[in-house]
């Protein structure tokens, strides 16, 4: 338990959020926001089959990816599908099973498209948008300092448990490693408080005066004019399944 | 005038233990001042009060002719105006990078100083390859390596051109090649209008680039 709690928080280094990736070709803004339109409207859907066609569509794309990300992917997919599907159990046994396989899919639907958006977009991309959409510096800066300081004390708890179980070799049982995950997680307190503070300090050096802006932005492209295109493709799609055209 | 200038100086620490005691000093812009010491001696608050984050418990600290106070630097033009002349290398540069990729490090003291964006880009641009830096831009800067993470901190301080320098163990936890390589660049940011002050254990660094070499002993003492 303790063991692998320690490799939990070592194992923050190693997120998909945090690692690097390719710049993305379409604007991340853009990304995010036809992603939340399209959860929206699947949430707004009273018609299993656009709810099918979205989630075969996004099916489709995680058919493109390495057979390692599609796993991974899938791994974290069917979780929240099984919990749903346990709530929604009772709907069932009232003679409403068409409820919970919709209830599901939409689930599976809204999860899969966060899923695959986080495959493709770095976290830097992820924060940027909110700078892009003029939410207060503040909580960009704040999103940007926290990813960075999890994944330094990751590292610094995964080398303090590497030096602990080289030193305890042969005398380790569960009370000690308790105390030593008690002692690695109070130094990896400590440690991001002392960080913190010369964190601050460093950028008041620097002249800091609330001012937190990215010198790159995404210039528009024709990757973006194809990706605005699915708008209202999606939306004509929408109202023809749900009758209102 | 002399850039800075300390008369009488004493620091003591929230628990009363002292951590420098009466120390006097002129500094000039055109040298290179180094700071050697024994560990624990007072470098580092030392180099905090010239940086404005603590303030002496006794004495004065001039800058430019001016009283450093807690009051002065509260008014948000006047700490602009000082941090904008005074650059500090951290001696662990981790806690300098913040930012989620190299050239928005770079550029984020620059925002600061409230340059417009296209001097924002081109000094951003400028430092990035005098220190190596072009192939790691987009990077991350909590993903390099120690000697990348030190010349990233160097560019953010250098790129806002500030009049004073100071730095604190540069050579720390650097390899032989990254421990050349900014000794090399040290030797290149000595010029008549900016002064140095790198505080050092490393005897190479002392000979190769210092004009004054200013001693610290156990009590806290300072002498030139």
């Amino acid at each position: 338990m303790t063991e692998r709690l320690l490799k939990a928080i070592a194992g923050i280094i190693d997120s998909d959020t945090i690692s690097e990736k390719k710049p993305s070709q379409v604007s991340p803004f853009l990304r995010l926001a036809v992603a939340v339109f399209a959860i929206i409207l699947c949430a707004c859907s009273r018609n299993a089959v656009f709810v099918i066609t979205v989630l075969a569509v996004e099916l489709l794309r995680l058919a493109f990816l390495p057979a390692d990300r599609m796993i991974h992917v899938l791994k974290r997919l069917v979780l929240p599908v099984i919990f749903t599907m346990l709530i929604m159990l009772p709907a069932v046994f009232l003679g409403h099973p068409s409820t919970m396989l919709t209830v599901s899919m939409k689930v599976a639907e809204s999860v899969l498209i966060l899923l695959l958006m986080n495959e493709d977009l770095s976290w830097k991309e992820m924060t940027g948008v909110f700078s892009e959409i003029h939410l207060p510096s503040v909580i960009t800066m704040t999103l940007d300092t926290t990813v960075r300081f999890l994944v330094i004390l990751g590292r610094l708890a995964s080398r303090i448990h590497e030096a602990y179980l080289l030193r305890s070799f042969g005398r380790r049982n569960d009370r000690r490693k308790m105390s030593a995950a008690g002692g690695i997680l109070g130094t990896v307190f400590l440690k991001s408080s002392r960080m913190s503070q010369e964190s601050f300090e460093a950028m008041q050096c620097r002249g800091f005066n609330g001012t937190y802006r990215r010198l790159s932005r995404h210039s528009f492209s024709v990757w973006d004019v194809l990706y605005l295109i699915l708008v209202p493709v999606l939306v004509i799609f929408f109202m023809i399944t749900q009758g209102a055209i | 005038m002399n850039t800075i200038e300390l008369k009488n100086v004493s620091f003591n620490y929230s628990d009363g233990t002292p951590a420098l005691d009466g120390i006097s000093l002129s500094l000039e812009k055109g040298k290179c001042y180094v700071l050697k010491g024994p560990n624990g001696c007072g470098k580092s608050s030392l180099f905090r009060i010239l940086n404005g984050l603590s303030f002496p418990s006794e004495g004065e600290y001039l800058f430019n002719g001016t009283v450093i106070t807690r009051a002065y630097l509260h008014d948000k033009k006047n700490g602009a105006d000082f941090h904008s002349h005074i650059g500090y290398l951290f001696q662990d540069p981790e806690v300098m990078l913040f930012t989620g990729s190299v050239e928005d490090e770079v550029a984020f003291g620059l925002f600061q100083l409230g340059l417009s964006d296209e001097e924002v880009k081109e000094r951003t641009d400028h430092y990035i390859s005098a220190l190596s830096l072009d192939s790691l831009r987009k990077r991350a800067p909590f993903n390099l390596s120690g000697g990348e993470k030190k010349r990233l901190a160097l560019a953010c301080i250098l790129a806002m051109e500030p009049d004073v320098l100071i730095m604190d163990e540069p050579l720390s936890g650097l390899d032989e090649d990254g421990q050349h390589w900014i000794t090399e660049a040290l030797q290149s940011l000595k010029s008549p209008e900016r002064l140095l002050l790198i505080a050092t254990h490393n005897d190479e660094l002392i000979h190769e680039i210092s004009d004054v070499t200013l001693l610290m002993d156990k009590h806290h003492h300072l002498s030139i």
